[in-house]
């Protein structure tokens, strides 16, 4: 007889580059750029409609907090989780302000990435930016591509691996994933996935990268 | 004599007859311009007829799917808005929709207020980008 499959609930998340300017920052590498504070509000108000949503939806579930492990993108295992968190969410951002409320309810927060594929993906990204916006990032954006390609895949699997080696008896998990992240593929043969997807602004979120 | 400036354009394109009736009126409503469409087939018809400023384009079609007439629309119109629904979306479909520059991805159910502000935002942002 073919055990009964463990629910995980799974979100499929647009990230502000503000934020992962940020969390890069904090790991270590460039201080955040100055953006055009209009860019800024722009981007901050689509995306927090679809935080808005996801909230809502959320909470319909009705999970058990206390039973909840939860899996962010972007979030390296080191030990300083909550703390990471918590500075993201003290400068607005909404994913982190979410994720700050469920720990406070009883969810587990969990380290999710390894931070030296991390740190790869943040440095070829921002190799790509630095670049002047056009022809001339047009020209490496082929082999970023090919190369974020490949290292997503790696971040995937590390993800998958987490998730199998963390998640404790009687748990479930929840997961937030940027969209361009095949996990819930690989997650698919091991847990029963319920995928929660109400709006994803990406005009406003501007471009979508593999972060 | 002053005159009044052109109504925008929202093309729908969903099999869903109530549905496509009621964001017809909700946008008509509002003060756009709805021009409506029951199949992929003539929806690629109708944006090359009537150069809208927004598509909303329901994923789930008999036939030629959303993600199939994006397809084809892009093939001849790459600043077109594109507005996505679905009531079943999948990570594939959305990922298929970031390849094919997807504007915005709304889950139905939605409400009537969101679905007008969203077309509202979208419709601000090509003039901003414009200018």
């Amino acid at each position: 007889m073919t055990p009964e499959l463990r629910r995980l609930v799974y979100v499929p998340i647009l990230h502000v580059r503000e934020d992962v300017d940020e969390l890069y920052a904090m790991l270590g590498g460039n201080e955040a750029k100055e953006r055009e504070p209009q860019v800024m509000e722009t981007q901050r108000a689509g995306v927090s409609k679809m935080w808005s949503g996801i909230a809502a939806r959320i909470a319909e579930l009705e999970l058990s907090w206390e039973q909840t492990r939860i899996y962010q993108d972007g979030l390296p295992i080191c030990g300083t989780e909550l703390k990471i968190i918590a500075q993201l969410a003290e400068n607005g951002s909404r994913n982190h302000l979410l994720l700050l409320d469920l720990q406070k309810k009883g969810a587990k927060l969990e380290g999710t990435e390894d931070i030296e594929l991390l740190m790869r993906e943040y440095n070829l990204l921002n190799v790509l930016l630095m670049k002047a916006p056009g022809a001339e990032q047009a020209a490496p954006m082929p082999e970023y591509q090919v190369k974020s390609a490949e290292l997503l895949k790696a971040r995937d699997e590390f993800i998958y691996n987490r998730i199998k080696n963390t998640l404790r008896e009687g748990e479930a998990p929840l997961v937030f994933m940027g969209v361009m992240h095949r996990l819930d593929k690989l997650l698919e043969k091991d847990y029963l996935i319920s995928h929660i997807i109400y709006r994803l602004p990406f005009g406003s979120a501007g471009a979508i990268y593999n972060v | 004599m002053t005159n009044k400036p052109a109504r925008r354009k929202v093309l729908v394109i969903d099999d869903e007859q109530d549905l496509l009736e009621a964001l017809s009126e909700l946008l008509e409503k509002a003060g756009y311009r709805a021009i409506c469409a029951a199949n992929g087939a003539d929806g690629v018809r109708l944006n090359e007829q009537e150069n809208p400023d927004i598509i909303v384009l329901d994923l789930r079609m008999p036939g030629m799917d959303g993600i199939e007439t994006l397809r084809r629309i892009r093939e001849h119109d790459r600043e077109v808005s594109v507005v996505i629904l679905t009531a079943n979306g999948s990570t594939d479909t959305i990922r298929d929709a970031v390849g094919l520059a997807v504007s915005d991805y709304l889950s139905k159910p939605f409400e009537n207020g969101e679905f007008i502000d969203l077309i509202g935002d979208l419709l601000w942002r090509r003039m901003v980008v414009r200018k």
